[in-house]
């Protein structure tokens, strides 16, 4: 391979990466982030409740319009609903709540409020499983 | 510690050396005998024409006939999740409490047409199949049923899940049963479970039991991964782990799934899935509601045992079967090995006469 070759695959690799790294359409599972990719022509699209993405294991989910918030203690949630315009859907104990979002970008929101370190939002995601 | 070693002294006192006890040769409830497809459910005892006809290892099964003989799941409530169920089918309807649709919180669970409607009703008869005489035996024939119906054939949503198991908590379930999962659970719903399987029941913790799966691979995110979780595995005829019963750290215990002869349950429409007709139910799938339905005996036997109560006794009163050495009393292929039911009655009933 020449060395032209090479110099141009070594580029590209850079470039994508730093693409990659400004991608916002990623969440955090067990402490990593994983990517997503947007699918645009999906008849899952017609549910407007939904946006369906590709992770890079080509496994598909679906990201709701709605979150979970943690609090942490001595927090009042209605600062956050007041903040980000949220309004709560479900409160599942004192400190876990499931939040309806008015923007189309909720996963930039997740990464907006745990930005804050003062609570812990995480994206409802649907996916599919199998019986076994 | 103290609880894992009075357990490990009782073992001792009971024999703990693999199955000790003989084959059985008779059912032990003469009621249980006229149920015209129990010598078929090899899964739960010996019965000789039917293990000889079939080639089916002695040990094969759970030995379950003599906590038969005092325990039914009275008083226990066990929340099956999963596709569809026919309430009304005559092997299951006495055991029915409620039924909860999850997408609009109505009692309709049956949908027939959709894809994977018999699972529902295979996992729930192997719980809760009547003493009836006419068709099999359940586990935990006098358990409480709550069925949550989710839409397990399409896209489910976190949300969804944590509402499935609020209502399970809700209507006092002491067991969830779940005969499915996602490979990718995410962090929220493992946190709840993680919360739920110790603040819920009054602080003793709600028993999440999940399949591992049947695609003979190593068990990754999933449910039945969760440290609280019993993740469950399936052994065949052979009484070794079936070999497409998923394997890892997550696998806890293992219960018969088959491998060509099924695990005998009932089907929609007050039909039956017998061992050897042309539906069979396989999988750990099948072997999830073993272990559910043996665990609701145990807490019949004490409703006092903790989630973790409940995790030592399996852990401790399990036979080891394979050849795959185990080192701690555990092993990635067949966890703390498989189920052996009357061990872990005799366990916890010398416990309570202490």
């Amino acid at each position: 391979m020449g060395e032209r070759v090479k110099k141009s695959i070594f580029m590209m690799i850079l470039i994508c990466s730093s693409l990659y790294a400004q991608n916002t359409n990623y969440y955090i599972q067990n402490g990593e982030k994983v990517y997503l990719h947007k699918i645009s022509n999906d008849t899952r699209s017609l549910q407007n409740d939904t946006a369906w993405y590709q992770k890079e294991n080509g496994d598909i989910i679906g990201i709701k319009k709605t979150l979970f918030v943690m609090m942490h203690d001595n927090l009042d949630i209605n600062e956050l609903l007041k903040e980000y315009n949220l309004t709560i859907i479900k409160r599942y104990t004192d400190k876990l709540f499931l939040l309806k979002s008015y923007t189309n970008k909720t996963l930039s929101l997740t990464h907006k409020i745990n930005s804050t370190k003062k609570y812990y939002a995480y994206p409802n995601i649907a996916k599919k499983i199998q019986v076994r | 510690m103290k609880i894992t070693l009075v357990f490990l002294s009782l073992l001792f006192f009971i024999g703990c050396g693999g199955s000790s006890e003989p084959p059985m040769t008779q059912a032990t409830n003469k009621k249980d005998l006229k149920e015209p497809f129990y010598n078929e459910q090899w899964a739960l005892h010996y019965d000789k024409k039917f293990y000889d006809d079939n080639d089916i290892d002695k040990d094969a099964h759970i030995y379950i006939t003599n906590t038969f003989k005092k325990y039914r799941g009275k008083g226990v409530t066990i929340a099956v999740i999963d596709t569809s169920l026919d309430t009304n089918h005559f092997e299951i309807k006495q055991s029915i409490k409620k039924a909860i649709n999850i997408k609009d919180k109505s009692s309709n669970v049956n949908c027939q047409t959709c894809e994977d409607a018999y699972h529902g009703n295979a996992v729930t008869g192997i719980i809760a199949a009547n003493i009836n005489n006419k068709g099999i035996r359940g586990i935990a024939p006098e358990a409480n049923i709550i069925f949550i119906k989710l839409d397990l054939s399409g896209y489910v949503s976190d949300s969804e899940f944590l509402d499935a198991f609020h209502l399970a908590i809700e209507n006092k379930a002491d067991i969830i049963n779940c005969s499915w999962g996602t490979d990718d659970v995410s962090d929220v719903v493992k946190s709840e479970i993680e919360r739920l399987s110790t603040e819920a029941r009054n602080g003793k913790g709600v028993i999440f039991v999940f399949a591992t799966g049947n695609e003979t691979k190593r068990i990754t995110n999933d449910e039945s991964a969760i440290k609280s979780v019993i993740g469950v595995g399936s052994s065949d005829e052979r009484n070794l782990r079936a070999v497409y019963s998923n394997f890892g750290k997550g696998l806890d215990i293992l219960a018969p799934g088959g491998y060509e002869i099924g695990i005998s349950t009932i089907y929609p429409n007050d039909e039956l899935m017998t061992a050897k007709g042309t539906q069979r139910f396989l999988g750990t799938s099948a072997s999830t509601p073993i272990v559910s339905g043996a665990i609701a005996l145990m807490l019949e036997a004490n409703p006092r045992l903790s989630r973790v109560d409940v995790q030592n006794i399996l852990q401790n009163s399990s036979d080891k079967i394979g050849n795959i050495p185990y080192e701690d009393g555990k092993n990635d292929y067949y966890g703390y090995g498989k189920i052996n039911v009357d061990k872990a009655i005799s366990l916890i009933d010398n416990n309570n006469k202490d």
